[in-house]
């Protein structure tokens, strides 16, 4: 067996997680590559994918782990599929990872983004990195999210926000857009997973 | 347009219904061509599902003078911030206005889609009503099983294409560059020569200029000719028929007296099993479906059927793409088939006895007597088989408290056969109430009333308790509705453009569904019901 790990743009925003699961496994099967399946009554393609992109949101820089049968060049995995995507998905990079590697959501701590600045967001990112807590809802409980947020800054028009995206706890979309209110597109791209 | 749109499409649900762009769908340039807007009066998931525009959709693309798109119907949230932003109904390819168009053609396959019609029309920005409508604004055409007793609709859609569409749509399309190139012809109205026109092409019925009964039903005479879609659209979102289809038998060999879609739908014709097999293998490349459906009325009645299905399978299971059929016939499924069927994917089991006694069944020709049904429950529960749906009809002609008691006491054999296989086995039992459509033996018997269908329901909820019977009724007011149109002449257009002034959409859907409004409506019109 064999894992090749892939990096790839996604401009597609309105296409959620669970319907990019499904596209993976169509493209994969538009494809001659020798994709390894699970057992039981429901095979299905052994994928393992990188944490889940907000709905609204693209993305130059988004992860899947994929399993093959057979040993396969990992370029000719990157040419394979992307002849069969849809526009608006591309791979960039095709690397063989070590089948005992951790998993992309074990690996990944911290998931920048950036977005349009609509003004002079100096004095909204001092406020925020400055304070102690900021409370939100989620449910009923309020929660702490001023640790999630490790980074901001502006640099003209381009914020850039670095936030927790792990195991422990994620920022949600929408509280990441909340942060900035009407000063902010909210339409951001994930540039950066670590 | 375009920006707005935009904007509006993060506020609503599924905003991916709204975007096109799917792997396959196809994008041409405008600029001197017919464009034709395919539609389904219904929302995405069940648009996307209907094969028959699939079909159309490649067929007219392939055409050098033709681009043609696709709409759907907007869901109540788009709907609503789209005439906030004053967006009009637009095409998913281009967004396009559906009112710039030449010619917008429906499916309409569905009485409980009727409102949904007029409220895209509506919302293209057109008059609602056919005479209203001038040279310049689109012809609006509809096709499917609305044709079977298209006078409902009349006012509404400019013209009817009666039977396949493969042909006629083209012959639609060359009549339209003939008589539409700008110039009105001699002052006279370019609109009304047009539709004149159209009347004149075999199988196309235009209110006001030809008389329906003179129609004669148009048919591709071999299915395996037509030029089938290969590479039909993968959607982005999961849809209700999320899966490869091949069409492998048009008609039905069956000759059940209440079935509409087999008594119009003549001569029985069969697609050759090396084209299901080569279709079946194309598609499956060309789109990466997990799952190909050989579809017809009742496909297991397709004579090469095995040969066809057993060849697919060797080809396809590398790929785990696993091979269903919509609609078992239980008597001809062996246990053979029904194993191979499961081969890939453990899958649910239909059958659809219609009637509960053996003198029902006879009377209204569904071929299949108990034992069958027993036998074919003991095959597909030792195939794997252990979701399996059952059909049944209430208020057929002739129907008895016996007849009713007959549905609870076969669901009761059935669930003892399923679990002596298989344990873990659960039914549904799927009750709908009779409708005497056109074209069929049954077309001038009666439908039960409201309060009939109530009654025969409540007797079935009281009997059928049991913890592996899952009891399911179709809405007996949405029944009596589909009857009002499937029956009615013009007068039940009247009580449509009531319903639909009254705001009623998405009748299909239960959460939508507003029964006061229908009965408001009904009532200004009829004490039928």
């Amino acid at each position: 067996m064999q894992r090749i790990r892939i990096k790839y743009k996604k401009e597609l925003k309105f296409i959620g997680h669970l319907d990019m699961v499904r596209l993976w496994e169509r493209a994969l099967r538009r494809t001659d590559l020798p994709s390894a399946y699970s057992e039981g009554f429901n095979p299905r393609q052994k994928l393992s994918f990188g944490p889940p992109l907000p709905l609204g949101f693209t993305s130059d820089c988004e992860y899947l782990d994929i399993y093959l049968e057979r040993w396969t060049n990992p370029l000719a995995v990157k040419d394979q599929l992307n002849d069969v995507l849809p526009p608006g998905i591309e791979i960039t990079e095709a690397v063989n990872v070590f089948l005992a590697k951790a998993s992309l959501t074990a690996e990944i701590r911290t998931a920048a983004y950036t977005t349009k600045a609509l003004g002079d967001l100096n004095s909204r990112i001092k406020d925020i990195l400055g304070s102690k807590e900021i409370v939100v809802k989620r449910k009923d409980k309020e929660l702490n999210i001023r640790p999630m947020i490790r980074e901001i800054a502006q640099n003209g028009d381009t914020l850039a926000v670095a936030v927790q995206c792990d195991n422990f706890g994620s920022l949600k979309a929408q509280e990441l857009i909340g942060l900035f209110g009407n000063a902010a597109d909210p339409s951001f791209k994930r540039i950066a997973l670590y | 347009m375009r920006d707005q749109i935009e904007k509006i499409l993060p506020l609503v649900s599924k905003p991916a219904r709204y975007i096109g762009n799917e792997l396959n769908s196809i994008h041409k340039p405008h600029e001197d061509k017919i464009r034709i807007a395919l539609s389904y009066p219904d929302n995405y998931e069940i648009g996307m599902s209907n094969l028959g525009l699939q079909i159309l959709y490649h067929i007219l693309n392939q055409k050098a003078d033709i681009v043609a798109e696709r709409f759907y119907a907007p869901w109540p949230d788009m709907e609503d911030k789209m005439k906030a932003s004053g967006i009009p109904l637009f095409s998913l390819e281009s967004w396009t206005p559906v009112k710039d168009f030449d010619i917008i053609g429906f499916s309409v396959q569905n009485e409980l889609t009727y409102t949904n019609l007029l409220n895209m029309i509506a919302l293209a920005g057109l008059p609602l009503m056919s005479k209203d409508r001038k040279d310049g604004q689109p012809i609006i055409i509809a096709g499917g099983a609305c044709t079977n007793n298209p006078e409902p609709l009349a006012d509404f859609v400019d013209a009817f294409v009666v039977g396949d569409g493969e042909e006629v749509i083209l012959e639609i399309a060359d009549t339209y560059k003939r008589y539409i190139p700008g110039k009105p012809v001699d002052g006279a109205h370019a609109r009304h020569l047009l539709l004149s026109a159209l009347s004149n092409i075999p199988g196309v019925y235009v209110p006001g200029h030809n008389k329906f009964n003179n129609v004669k039903r148009r048919i591709v005479d071999d299915i395996n000719t037509i030029d089938y879609p290969a590479a039909p659209i993968v959607p982005f979102i999961e849809i209700i028929h999320d899966r490869a289809m091949v069409e492998i038998m048009r008609g039905c060999p069956r000759r059940c007296k209440f079935c509409q879609a087999g008594a119009v739908n003549k001569p029985v014709r069969l697609m050759k099993p090396e084209r299901i097999v080569e279709l079946g293998k194309k598609l499956a490349a060309n789109t990466g479906f997990e799952e190909l459906s050989l579809v017809s009325l009742s496909s297991s009645d397709h004579p090469k059927l095995g040969q066809a299905a057993e060849e697919l399978i060797k080809a396809l299971s590398p790929k785990r793409i696993s091979l269903s059929l919509p609609s078992l016939r239980a008597d001809t499924l062996d246990e053979n088939t029904a194993r191979q069927m499961t081969a890939v994917r453990s899958s649910g089991f239909t059958i659809a006895p219609e009637a509960g006694t053996q003198r029902l069944r006879d009377h209204i020709c569904k071929d299949l007597t108990e034992e069958k049904i027993l036998g074919s429950i003991r095959s597909a529960a030792a195939g794997g088989a252990n979701r399996i749906k059952l059909y049944f009809m209430i208020g057929l002609p002739t129907e008895t408290q016996d007849d009713l008691e007959g549905i609870v006491d076969l669901a009761y054999k059935i669930i003892k056969e399923a679990k002596s296989s298989n344990p873990r086995s659960k039914i549904t039992v799927n009750v709908s109430t009779f409708i005497p459509k056109k074209g069929t033996a049954f077309e001038n018997e009666k439908m039960i009333s409201l309060k009939e269908t109530l009654q025969k329901q409540q007797f079935l909820k009281d009997t059928l308790k049991h913890r592996s019977i899952d009891l399911k009724w179709h809405d007996p007011m949405m029944s009596q509705i589909e009857g009002v149109f499937a029956t009615g002449g013009k007068e039940a257009g009247k009580i449509l453009l009531r319903a639909y002034e009254l705001g009623c959409r998405f009748d299909n859907w239960s959460e939508y569904f507003n029964r006061e409004k229908w009965e408001t409506a009904i009532a200004t019109h009829t004490d039928k019901i």
